[in-house]
């Protein structure tokens, strides 16, 4: 193995099969042993992979690549412009041509000397990819929403403890100060007991679509690979309109609409304000021709998913009795009562380089990373059933222990989809 | 452009596509509200599934009946699962399916497919977890076809009964390649599935067979957490032999799972490993150990503080904060004192701000008292952060000693420790002769006490005995401007009267505390400030404090549109019309635009006006249509900048009937 080659898990691996004892080798090599100047040791490096490098994912990557202890070995996507360009990225990032690129995830899940991988695919493929990971040994940073369907989710968070992974959702306003801030006044108990949260939706209509288009010839694989975009969806015959953002973001196979676009974010900040990262809501209804969500939490806190809040993307609102905070990515911040300000300043935007730094860290300690498996499939687990509710046209009742809605088969039937060969929950 | 500008422009742009969706995508998938209705129409449905409908058709019907379908479509869709094209979406609505006859569909399929729809209807069997289905896919773990044989191993795993473990564990024995992968992770799930069941040594049988070294690192951590999650003495016995074991890997897994280890001495028990490991282990366990909060590892933490590496310093001096107690005290304040660096420090004020006991707060004292001055300042933040009592007596001694730091600081904590009893010592600390220089945090402290005495007319009256007494015009002026922060009526007149002094640093002192008046009661006089006084600055101030009090005051429309358009007039400096302006762009009348408009024109201000003119606009958009109209049109047309222009013409969209399409 070429020593600038060797990988964390390469250590690893050596060390557990070479050292009789802990006491027998250091546990890290010193860095000054492997590492190039400014960089960290190679058995300090997390060598990675990214699948999926559209908008957001080549955001991620630059973020990744950011960290000195990262060493981005692959790249993957069906869309051959994209991972040209991708690779390109990373070969002038490292002054190389050394990153390979694939256009079967199974390609580049299957190299050994991969730790992590950050998926950034269509929606569809989140929980697909990331259960194909888990089960390949590798650790993960997947961006929202984590999945299409509740079953899909719960499968993910049961195989990344089965594997013991670390999962990181790109829910990464945990790591943006002014949600934290907003989330920690609500945790701590300063806005008294809560009553309400208000969780902004990406736009105003909540219906999902499921169109087909006409059919075209298909592409030539290395320019799309149409059945590795479709995963684990139902086939249908090439439309390059598929493949537009702006169209399968609608599309109840490829997504889960203005609720999950945004509420993956925006619930899930509010679920974990009101410590429910283990939960969902217990009742959802529509309140108006928008279908706009209430939902009740055992607790008795509401949940508003909805239009109409201030301070730019993704905002939020948590009201309790004693006080309410109100903020979004302009990083503008309104609370009340104004003493819980004190003199805080927050920057705006949603940046993940913390979100990522921290996820970098959980995969050396294993720790759980602020934005696990668990938390996030119980995030939208609530904006599926909100959909689920919509689509029925009904209020539904939601059991989160069992995780099925009680005495109702027709929503039930809507928590999974099933898989198309080759790919399984 | 910022970040949150493009997000909303993106999410504009998906709201834009869904005006341009095809047609197809209007198709109904509510179901129908009543049974007859819902009968009906599964039965058309099933008709189009007979028919010889396109596969698209097809298609959706199947996905109208994975939400309506009813037992009498079950045949329509068993029929469709050996068919290559449409298997996939007959399975789309069977395999949610709750009846007992759908699972029976499945189950007949198997032996009517081949290839890839009989992995497609085995997938279907798993995730249902057909326990029935347990006889006929036991011997298609041993199919020529290996994804059939891959797809029915890891179908006995989602179904997890003693039976389908069995077959598992003989493939575990045999397979090779892929087929061995997915016999691990099978048995990892079936012994999941076992223990929902209460047959937890099956399933521990199952994960300690999956520990041998011969599987992957990722089976053998997954079965260790099994292990640990099984929980019991033998629990904390694997932990522990793990994190003393000699794989770093399952070594990191098991201490970020020891948080939640259960038994007597458990604690103890893992921080004996502690100076068995090497030191990036140690900072975890140590993390670990302090979330877990047991006493027993107080010791091995204590004796971690002094460790050699900085990290590990740092770890065991930050997790005192939670599992130390008094006695650690001395010791962290050693660390604040001599630590070697800033996160060693830090890492012990923190601890110091938390730790919890009786006596904390009385060593901490002591130490604070024994500390050498550089130490004290972050010692007298932590007694204030505790709000530790009995502490104010040394506080004061402190807030008359010889370093500036010490007494600032000191201030800063009698500001939040003190009470009103111990006003006159806070006092006669600013009118001594330290008081003269006093630090901003004496008057702050002084005014933060007299806040909270109960009766708002009694709270200045310490402050006002002094003033009456202190000869010295420093101590006068230090005074005078604590007056101002207390803010109460007798300060206020206090003030009002030393306006007249004949001494002009008090005449200062008093306009300068008039102008930073808390609340709005000053406005007259401060705008009688600005309208009299030659002093440039004490016009500047002025001007500054008239447009906070505009802000914070109830006065009406009309009266903030006088004040506000008499400063504009007056200013002078672009600064502080910009600042009017700013203030200006909070009132939402018409005529505050017609105040704003001609700074439209002034180049140095423009870019304010347009934001205030824009602001109002929005602001009065329903209240007053047309004007703000009007303006959003102008800024449309006049401003240069694309920010302004693009929300202009967003408002005069808003503003402009729609068009029939």
């Amino acid at each position: 193995m070429n020593s600038s080659r060797l990988s964390r898990r390469g250590f690893l691996g050596r060390a557990a099969a070479s050292v009789g004892s802990a006491a027998a080798a250091p546990y890290i090599i010193a860095s000054t042993a492997l590492g190039a100047e400014g960089r960290p040791a190679a058995s300090e490096r997390i060598v990675m992979g990214t699948i999926g490098i559209g908008g957001r994912g080549r955001g991620d990557m630059a973020a990744f690549l950011g960290n000195k202890d990262v060493e981005m070995a692959g790249v993957c996507d069906v869309q051959g412009a994209r991972r040209k360009h991708a690779k390109a990225t990373v070969d002038r990032h490292y002054g190389n041509t050394d990153c390979k690129a694939y256009i079967d995830i199974r390609d580049i899940l299957a190299r050994k000397d991969i730790d992590a991988v950050l998926i950034a695919t269509g929606d569809n493929n989140h929980s697909m990819v990331s259960i194909e990971a888990a089960r390949a040994g590798k650790d993960m940073y997947c961006e929202k929403p984590m999945s299409v369907a509740i079953a899909e989710s719960r499968a993910v968070s049961d195989t990344m403890r089965r594997f013991s992974r670390i999962y990181q959702c790109g829910t990464q306003r945990r790591n943006v100060a002014n949600f934290v801030f907003a989330a920690h006044l609500a945790r701590s108990g300063k806005l008294g007991k809560l009553k309400a949260m208000h969780a902004e939706k990406a736009w105003p209509d909540s219906n999902v679509h499921f169109g087909v288009l006409p059919g075209q010839a298909d592409p030539p694989r290395e320019a799309v690979d149409w059945n590795g975009w479709l995963g684990p969806a139902m086939w249908r015959p090439y439309n390059p309109q598929y493949i537009s953002r702006g169209y399968w973001l609608r599309h109840g196979d490829f997504s889960g609409g203005s609720i999950c676009e945004w509420g993956s974010h925006t619930v899930d900040i509010c679920q974990w304000a009101n410590n429910a990262d283990d939960t969902s809501p217990i009742e959802y209804r529509t309140i108006n021709k928008n279908n706009d969500i209430e939902a009740i939490y055992a607790n008795g806190v509401k949940l508003y998913i909805r239009k109409g809040l201030r301070f730019g993307s993704c905002p939020i609102r948590i009201e309790g009795e004693d006080g309410w905070v109100e903020t979004g990515d302009s990083g503008r911040i309104e609370v009340y009562p104004k003493s819980l300000i004190a003199q805080r300043r927050f920057r705006g935007g949603y940046p993940q380089n913390d979100h990522v730094r921290e996820f970098l860290n959980c995969v050396k300690s294993r720790k759980q990373p602020i934005a696990p498996a668990e938390g996030a499939h119980r995030s939208i687990t609530t904006c599926h059933v909100a959909n689920i509710c919509v689509r029925l046209g009904r209020p539904v009742k939601w059991d989160p222990i069992k995780e099925e809605f009680p005495d109702d088969d027709e929503a039930n039937r809507l928590r999974s989809r099933a898989y198309r060969h080759p790919w399984r929950l | 452009m910022s970040q949150n500008v493009r997000h909303l422009r993106i999410t504009a742009r998906l709201c834009l596509a869904c005006l341009l969706l095809p047609a197809t995508a209007g198709i109904a998938l509510s179901a129908p509200a009543d049974a007859a209705a819902r009968g009906r129409r599964e039965a058309e449905l099933i008709k189009t599934l007979t028919s010889d409908a396109s596969q698209a058709r097809k298609d959706l019907a199947c996905r109208e009946l994975q939400v309506i379908g009813a037992r009498a479509c079950i045949d329509a869709l068993e029929a469709m699962l050996p068919d290559e094209k449409l298997s996939h979406m007959a399975r789309y609505a069977l395999e949610s399916m709750a009846y007992a006859e759908a699972g029976k569909a499945l189950r007949d399929a198997l032996g009517k497919t081949s290839g890839t729809t009989k992995v497609g209807v085995i997938t279907s069997l798993g995730f249902r977890r057909d326990s029935q289905a347990t006889a006929e896919l036991s011997p298609l773990v041993s199919d020529r076809d290996q994804d059939v044989a891959v797809a029915a191993v890891a179908a006995l795993g989602r179904i997890g009964t003693p039976a389908a473990a069995g077959v598992l564990a003989r493939v575990r024995k045999s397979a090779t390649g892929r087929l061995r992968a997915v016999a691990a992770e099978a048995s990892l799930t079936a012994a999941e599935q076992l223990t929902g069941r209460g047959r937890q040594a099956e399933a521990t049988v199952i994960w300690e067979g999956l520990q041998d070294a011969k599987w992957p690192a990722h089976v053998r951590q997954g079965a260790f957490v099994g292990l640990l999650s099984a929980g019991g003495d033998r629990a904390a016995d694997r932990a522990i032999a793990a994190i003393g074991g000699g794989d770093p890997g399952l070594r990191a897994v098991a201490i970020a799972n020891s948080s939640v280890l259960k038994g007597p001495g458990v604690g103890k028990r893992l921080a004996d490993q502690l100076d068995k490991l090497p030191p990036d282990a140690q900072v975890l366990l140590i993390d670990v150990l302090a979330q877990r909060g047991d006493p027993a590892a107080r010791p091995e933490i204590v004796r971690a503080a002094a460790s050699d590496s900085d990290r590990v310093r740092t770890a065991a001096l930050g997790a005192l904060g939670g599992i130390g107690n008094a006695t650690c005290v001395a010791l962290l304040c050693k660390a604040v004192a001599t630590g070697k660096n800033d996160a060693e420090r830090q890492a012990a004020i923190n601890s110091l701000q938390s730790l919890p006991g009786e006596k904390v707060n009385a060593n901490l004292l002591a130490c604070m008292i024994a500390a050498p001055a550089e130490a004290r300042p972050a010692l007298i933040d932590a007694l204030a952060v505790r709000q530790a009592p009995g502490t104010v007596n040394a506080l004061v001694e402190q807030a008359s000693g010889s370093d500036a730091t010490v007494r600032t600081a000191a201030f800063k904590a009698l500001g939040q420790l003190a009470t009103p009893g111990d006003l006159p010592a806070l006092v006669r600390l600013l009118v001594s002769p330290i008081g003269g220089d006093a630090p901003g945090e004496a008057k702050r402290a002084v005014v933060l006490v007299s806040r909270k005495i109960r009766d708002d007319s009694a709270q200045a009256d310490v402050v006002l005995a002094a003033l009456g007494e202190a000869p010295a015009t420093s101590i006068r002026c230090s005074l005078l401007q604590t007056l101002g922060g207390i803010g109460n009526a007798k300060a206020f007149a206090a003030i009002t009267a030393a306006r007249s002094d004949k001494d002009a640093d008090v005449q200062d002192a008093a306009i300068r505390a008039l102008t930073a008046w808390p609340d709005a009661r000053a406005m007259d006089a401060t705008i009688g400030i600005f309208r009299t006084t030659e002093n440039v600055v004490h016009r500047v101030l002025a001007l500054r404090g008239c447009v906070r009090m505009v802000g914070i005051s109830v006065l009406s429309t009309n009266a903030k549109l006088d004040i506000l358009g008499e400063l504009l007039r007056e200013a002078k400096r672009a600064p502080d019309k910009q600042l009017v302006l700013s203030s200006l762009a909070d009132v939402a009348d018409p005529a505050a635009i017609a105040l704003a408009k001609p700074y439209l024109s002034e180049t140095t201000v423009r870019g304010e006006a347009e934001l205030t003119v824009l602001a109002i606009a929005q602001a009065i958009k329903t209240s007053h249509p047309a004007q703000a109209n009007a303006a959003a049109q102008a800024l449309l047309k006049q401003s240069k900048d694309r920010m302004i222009r693009r929300d202009a013409g967003r408002l005069v969209r808003d503003l402009t009937p729609s068009q029939p399409r």
